[in-house]
């Protein structure tokens, strides 16, 4: 099926039931008619999106603006917790609505793309992979050396957040051999706190969060990405999420986000906030 | 948060014309530590604070229990169903009860009209994890207090319904949120405290009790559950839990988890406050080699102090998300003075309720599988071939091998109370025979990052049912009878003197049996689910018997076969009373 024959099919399916909500995700034509794309992103996410007086801001914020531009309507960017899994968020946010109400949005930000976790949440289209984040480790060189393995933390510590893949990796390194030095946080603010004061010699962690928190404090932090034998995931792509009878819409927000990347626009994004722009892997 | 949904007022209503409004006489503390023995009143959760829903009530007996009618019935109403999870408490003729939604209202009992109805205000977009559910409140002196889903401790006037304080327990932003009962205890020092726990939270929060002044919320103090974290006492730092370190690996008891999310019990003979700490942080077990206490335990608190008494593990290193909140239960056992829980991981414990010694553990379900047995010291045998395996073993992206574990992570029994009667000497307990499918599922996400994850996908043992109310004599372990039930049991149990057994169910039945070999004698269909517990009480020399319907909770919200057995409930959202008419109850 054509776009724009899929397009036409899912508007006439869709229109006499959703044209009452507004808060219920919608196919492009409605949005179009509308003028307000509502877009949903994490409450407490930089540098992606966190409230600042009120006001949503951080990457995705601007990039939902950016978008919104481009398909010719106001975004409307609603900030929202998280829930214990991303498969919750995308229910609450996607597909659902939250059982407090506040409804769903047209599209998500800051969604994994990931196989098999598309395949346990088909009520939600999953794509428009708009960066690929990384695992890093920000070391101080003078504690470390400039390009250590993982055995300098056998008497250095390492700063790391709970239960995340770095986590998982750090402590079960040879047996537990790095245990005792591994230091742990809940807030990813902690962790830049331990590593900007010298507390930890290196803080391990997802790329663009460890460079926005220590931008944040002014520290262009030295980045390495050693060996990591054994981790479950070293990358990962962070796109967005559409209701599984809007693709129409997704379609039309790959097209703007080919124009941002082309333009740079999206590039600029991440570097205001001091986070290097690590475009997606062309397909293979 | 953009917008804030409409407040509706508390109201004051139904107070119509000829109708007298009851007289209202202040819950005192001694009201409240009696209360398992006076029959005209239900003024605490678990009918006594050692939470044993045991009425001495014998009016309804085994011979006229058929002939128990509806007395009344009260829609809990607006758009707004879900599951309706609370014990509703009476005192001088008028019934309160909390429901879905962080709501209140007070009843009167002769009529079923409503008194007042309470409505918090939640934010829009909050994300309880395990449904919109309340499991009810607590009376002192004219206050009624319970929490929200914005985790907020509310005391409403008993009289009004309107809001006399209010304090946050934690911030909801943080996906902090409070659904348990909260429970009053005497101190010297403090005058009556209200005692709570906390629920949600990040991952790897560390969870805590916490004790505040009735009148004004101040918090007096404030224990950690998990060990090396200092509580306070007057806004002072008191004493630490355990060792710092002495049974986690490196740092982690620093973000070890173990939430205290249902609440607790109270024993007025050893003057100890039970409550249960659920499971460690990280999931995975492999991690965080170690006992991990006081993860998965039952602590047993002074309430001048909030000082650990002693503490019992009934599931060290978890890795079977076997969260150890379950109630405990004191009692009697032949002249010691003896606690009883029945925990998630299937096993069914005897301490010792001033020491928290190890007496005995049986098992309540079938077919346990992560563990041989617990052993004569008290820890379990564990089975390292039904233990979730090391996520590193398995190949990127692929789910590794699986292992089948019994019971499944909702427990042998979950947050539905048991009973214990003093006459048959034996525990009710509503469990679930359950096993999970544990298979390695290396990532998962969180906010967009990569976490590790586990998959879990429960499946039922027997054909025929999951649910099964069961009989046990904590003096030998033996199961003496069982009831069984096709759907999950997820609603508390009541005993009565005149041994019968009240429970519902989610088929929606409200049944009634035989305390002394589980035979069924009344049953009547509610329209919706059953997952709160009943309770009994006198009021004009009649007994009545009151239950919420409303199906809901966390077992509608996990998928799999067990989904099936609950496929077409309908919610609801009803409080039913019963009585055994005055006539009929004379008939013999």
């Amino acid at each position: 099926m054509t776009h724009s024959l899929l397009h036409r099919f899912s508007t006439v399916l869709l229109g006499a039931v959703l044209i009452s909500s507004s808060v219920t995700a919608r196919p492009l034509d409605e949005v179009i008619a509308e003028g307000t794309l509502r877009v949903i992103a994490y409450l407490d996410n930089a540098p992606f999106s966190e409230e600042e007086n009120g006001v949503p801001r951080g990457i995705d914020v601007d990039l939902a603006h950016a978008i919104a531009r481009e398909l010719g309507v106001k975004a409307e960017v609603i900030l929202r917790m998280q829930g214990e899994k991303a498969d919750d968020d995308l229910r609450a946010n996607v597909w659902r609505g939250p059982l407090t109400g506040g409804g769903t949005g047209d599209v998500m930000m800051h969604v994994p793309i990931d196989r098999e976790f598309a395949l346990r949440n088909r009520e939600a289209v999953l794509g428009n992979a708009y960066f690929q984040e990384r695992v890093a480790v920000a070391i101080h060189p003078e504690l470390t050396g400039t390009n250590p393995n993982f055995d300098v933390f056998k008497t250095k510590k390492i700063g790391v957040q709970l239960a995340t893949v770095a986590d998982y990796f750090l402590m079960t390194y040879e047996d537990g051999a790095l245990i005792s030095n591994v230091s742990h946080h809940v807030k990813p603010e902690l962790g830049a706190r331990e590593f900007i004061s010298k507390d930890t010699a290196a803080l391990m962690g997802v790329r663009s969060k460890i460079e926005s928190l220590l931008h944040r404090d002014g520290m262009k932090p030295t980045l390495v990405e050693p060996p990591m034998p054994g981790i479950v995931r070293t990358d990962w792509l962070v796109g967005m999420a559409w209701k599984e009878n809007s693709r129409d819409l997704g379609y039309a927000i790959e097209a703007a986000l080919k124009r941002l990347r082309e333009t740079g626009e999206l590039s600029r994004m991440f570097e205001a906030h001091g986070v290097t722009y690590v475009p997606p892997p062309p397909p293979p | 948060m953009k917008s804030w949904k409409v407040l509706i007022a508390p109201s004051v209503c139904a107070m119509l014309a000829g109708l007298a409004a009851p007289a209202l006489a202040d819950v005192s503390i001694e009201d409240i530590v009696n209360d398992a023995t006076t029959t005209n009143d239900v003024v605490t959760s678990g009918l006594g604070t050692q939470g044993q829903r045991y009425s001495p009530l014998k009016t309804i007996n085994a011979d006229n229990v058929a002939q128990l009618v509806p007395a009344w019935a009260m829609s809990l109403g607006g758009e707004k169903m879900r599951g309706q999870q609370a014990q509703a408490l009476v005192k001088d003729g008028v019934l309160y009860v909390t429901g879905s939604y962080s709501r209140m209202w007070a009843v009167d009992v002769k009529t079923g009209r409503e008194l007042w109805q309470y409505d918090h205000r939640l934010p829009e977009g909050i994300l309880p994890c395990c449904d919109v559910v309340n499991r009810g409140a607590a009376l002192i002196n004219d206050k009624v207090i319970f929490g929200t889903l914005d985790a907020k401790l509310v005391a409403l006037n008993q009289k009004t319904g309107k809001v006399v304080w209010t304090k946050e327990i934690d911030d909801y932003k943080g996906g902090y949120s409070y659904t348990a009962a909260p429970l009053i205890v005497p101190s010297k020092a403090h005058g009556p405290i209200v005692v709570t726990g906390v629920s949600g939270g990040e991952f790897g929060i560390v969870g805590r009790v916490e004790a505040r002044k009735v009148d004004d919320g101040e918090l007096v103090w404030s224990r950690p559950t998990i060990e090396g974290h200092v509580g306070t006492l007057n806004g002072k730092p008191s004493t630490m839990t355990g060792k710092q370190g002495e049974t986690w690996p490196g740092d982690l008891w620093k973000t070890g988890g173990g939430a205290t999310w249902l609440g607790g019990t109270y024993d007025p003979e050893t003057n100890l406050i039970f409550v249960g700490a659920g499971n460690p942080a990280p999931w995975n077990s492999h991690m965080r080699p170690g006992d991990n206490k006081w993860s998965c335990s039952r602590i047993a608190i002074d309430p001048e102090t909030g000082n650990i008494k002693w503490g019992y593990q009934t599931t060290p290193n978890d890795g079977w998300d076997y969260d150890g909140v379950n109630e405990v239960v004191s009692f009697d056992l032949n002249g010691t003075k003896a606690v009883a829980t029945a925990d998630r991981n299937g096993f069914f414990y005897v301490l010792g309720r001033e020491d928290g010694k190890f007496i005995s553990a049986t098992p309540f379900v079938e077919q346990i599988s992560w563990a041989k047995e617990i052993g004569k010291d008290g820890r379990p045998v564990f089975d390292p071939a039904n233990r979730p395996g090391d996520p590193k073993k398995a190949a990127d992206g692929k789910k590794g091998s699986s292992i089948f574990a019994v019971p499944s992570f909702l427990g042998g029994k979950n947050q539905q109370p048991m009973a214990y009667s003093p006459d048959t000497k034996l525990f009710y307990v509503p469990a679930n025979e359950w096993g999970m499918d544990l298979h390695n599922e290396p990532v998962t996400y969180k906010k967009g990052a990569a976490y590790l994850g586990a998959g879990f996908t429960i499946k039922p043992i027997f054909e025929d049912h999951i649910g099964a109310l069961k009989a046990v004599d904590p003096a030998t372990g033996k199961i003496v009878w069982t009831y069984k039930n096709r759907a999950p049991l997820w609603g508390g149990v009541l005993t009565t003197g005149s041994n019968l057994v009240f429970f519902g169910t989610p088929e929606g039945e409200l049944k009634a049996l035989d305390a002394t070999d589980g035979k069924q004698l009344w049953s009547f269909n509610t329209g919706s689910g059953i997952v709160a517990p009943p309770i009994t009480w006198e009021q004009d020399g009649e007994q009545y018997v009151s239950v919420l319907s409303g199906w809901g909770g966390a077992v509608p919200l996990w998928g799999g076969e067990v989904a099936k057995t609950v496929a077409n409930l309908n919610q609801g959202g009803m409080l039913w009373t019963f009585k055994l008419p005055k006539k009929l109850a004379e008939a013999k």
